[in-house]
């Protein structure tokens, strides 16, 4: 389920990748864990919410446009640091707007390793580790 | 007079035995610290277990140096943590309320200018500890392909490319090297290139000569190593001017070499590091070449077993504490234990004084990334052996200093010529 969102997710995203976000959005509702979303530069961030019984997780996915044909969902950990940018990669899924159930299925393995918390053994088989495209910064 | 103390009696520790506690223990970060304008940026691109703080323990036998893990998540359980007071920093014990002061190197005025070519210098080197430490390329080949075969504890290949520049010009190097030369003392650099197919060694021949004719600095490079048929080109590297090798088995254990190396045990195998550390050791002072390996993983009578073999063959080990890098594949795996390192690092300090090696030679060397064989003096006796030891390693450091560091750090001609390296290259090739 989602405890947070922001009021426009989906700002700057194309219609067809627009209609593959909702249905990730729509993932996102149909499963037991609760998930805060949020704006973060050009992309929509998805982390594990902070409830009464424990803090936000750290691992993040940002999920952004790396082309009109192509999603990435990148996945991350800020750093610990109050003054750092650094974001710490796990790698990245690629998501296809034509491909939307492919790209669902990707997805929904994406999750898992995000409530995971990222752990090694939770690693999906689709994650590349070398990134082939410039992560958008924070605003 | 012993100078260890035991952790568990709630007694301070000696500097190298904070040192060890805080590699495997990590240090958190105080809300009073201001980093941003007392400390270099934190880099993990350096090297596969790099990714922290680097601090300077004050010591009456020597100053030691250490990147302390900040970023991973065990450090949220560490005793440890950094506070600003006074203008000074202090690393506070919370289990004995113990107070170390710590100076916190700044990051040096050159990181942040240009070469002439508009590279930011930052992003062509960085100083590692003492050193100019300097990726000559693109990220390494383990990581790319269907299955990576990355070593399981680095996390280079995410990083290259993001946070630093892909290719670097041999001019930029050459400005860069000399900054850090003029303006923080750098004696050293230090080259490395991940897996290259095999062409590790070549790419980096150019940086070598160039260092040596326009800059003068002592040169280290840290490459995959080649077969026993392709030896020649270490020769030609010491031609042009490489005074260091290291090589980076990381684990003694063959069957740990395998399953956390696969990259390294597909392409050369574990043997391939032995013959070439012992082919170039066998070529240059004792002391020159290192063998590197990582200890908290293999079990420690095969970490002990590996400092034996080095100092048997007249290199010195560098010696990794195991971290769990954020990011790694290895990150679920524990940090190790104060108790082990400490014996790992008596003992490697034990071997090479055992085996006479010649350490803490090379001026202002010291390398944050690893308990240095001589900061390890801490952990035994200051009985008589040690002081003959340390006298003997006086007079020598005298010695070296005035008949080869005083010329190595002037810029000078060497005899190597880069175009035989081409040439060998393209004969065994043909």
């Amino acid at each position: 389920m989602i405890v947070e969102r922001p009021a426009d997710p989906f700002r700057g995203f194309e219609p067809a990748q627009v209609a593959l976000l909702e249905r990730l959005v729509g993932a996102l509702e149909g499963r037991s864990e609760s998930f805060a979303l949020s704006r973060c530069g050009a992309g929509l961030e998805i982390r594990k919410a902070a409830l009464a019984e424990r803090p936000a997780g750290r691992p993040r996915i940002l999920v952004f446009a790396a082309t009109s044909e192509r999603l990435v969902a990148f996945f991350y950990k800020p750093s610990r640091l109050s003054f750092s940018r650094d974001r710490f990669s796990y790698g990245a899924i690629n998501l296809h707007p034509a491909r939307a159930e492919d790209a669902l299925l990707a997805f929904a393995e994406g999750l898992d390793y995000l409530e995971a918390d990222f752990r090694p053994a939770a690693k999906p088989a689709r994650l590349k580790r070398s990134l082939d495209v410039t992560v958008p910064e924070p605003d | 007079m012993v100078t260890a103390t035991v952790l568990q009696s709630g007694t301070m520790l000696n500097p190298g035995e904070l040192q060890i506690d805080l590699f495997c223990k990590g240090l958190r970060i105080g809300a009073s610290c201001d980093l941003v304008a007392d400390a270099r940026q934190v880099s993990r691109t350096r090297a596969g277990l790099g990714s922290g703080l680097e601090l300077v323990l004050p010591g009456d036998l020597k100053d030691l140096w250490l990147n302390a893990p900040v970023e991973e998540d065990f450090v949220e359980a560490s005793p440890y943590h950094l506070e600003k007071e006074n203008g000074g920093y202090l690393v506070i014990d919370d289990r004995d309320g113990g107070r170390h002061p710590v100076r916190i190197p700044g990051e040096p005025a050159w990181y942040r200018a240009r070469t002439s070519s508009g590279v930011e210098m930052a992003k062509v080197g960085v100083l590692q500890g003492t050193y100019l430490g300097i990726y000559v390329s693109n990220s390494c080949m383990y990581w790319y392909g269907g299955e990576p075969k990355n070593c399981r504890f680095c996390t280079t290949g995410a990083n290259v490319g993001v946070n630093e520049v892909a290719v670097k010009a041999v001019a930029d190097v050459v400005e860069v090297a000399r900054r850090a030369k003029e303006e923080s003392g750098v004696t050293f650099v230090h080259f490395n290139t991940g897996y290259q197919n095999g062409r590790g060694l070549e790419q980096i021949a150019p940086y070598v000569k160039a260092i040596k004719e326009e800059v003068g600095l002592l040169t280290g490079i840290q490459c995959v190593p080649v077969t026993a048929e392709r030896h020649w080109q270490y020769d030609l590297l010491m031609d042009l001017g490489a005074d260091h090798f290291s090589f980076c088995y990381e684990f003694h254990n063959p069957e740990f070499f395998a399953r956390y190396l696969p990259g390294k045990e597909e392409t050369v195998g574990q043997g391939a590091f032995f013959a070439s550390l012992e082919y170039c050791q066998g070529k240059l002072p004792k002391g020159a070449c290192s063998g590197e390996i990582i200890a908290g993983v293999e079990p420690i009578e095969d970490t002990l077993r590996a400092i034996d073999y080095i100092t048997g063959v007249g290199a010195f080990p560098t010696v990794c504490i195991f971290r769990p890098v954020i990011g790694s594949d290895m990150e679920d795996h524990p940090s190790p234990d104060f108790a082990a390192m400490r014996r790992v690092m008596e003992y490697m300090y034990r071997a090479c004084r055992r085996a006479g090696i010649p350490i803490g030679m090379a001026p202002n060397i010291e390398v944050s990334l690893i308990v240095n064989p001589d900061d390890a003096k801490y952990l035994v006796e200051r009985d008589l052996g040690f002081r003959f030891y340390e006298l003997k390693l006086k007079l020598m450091r005298r010695l070296a200093m005035a008949l080869k560091f005083r010329r190595e750090l002037r810029p000078h001609p060497v005899r190597g010529r880069l175009e035989d390296f081409r040439r060998r290259a393209a004969e065994a090739k043909s």
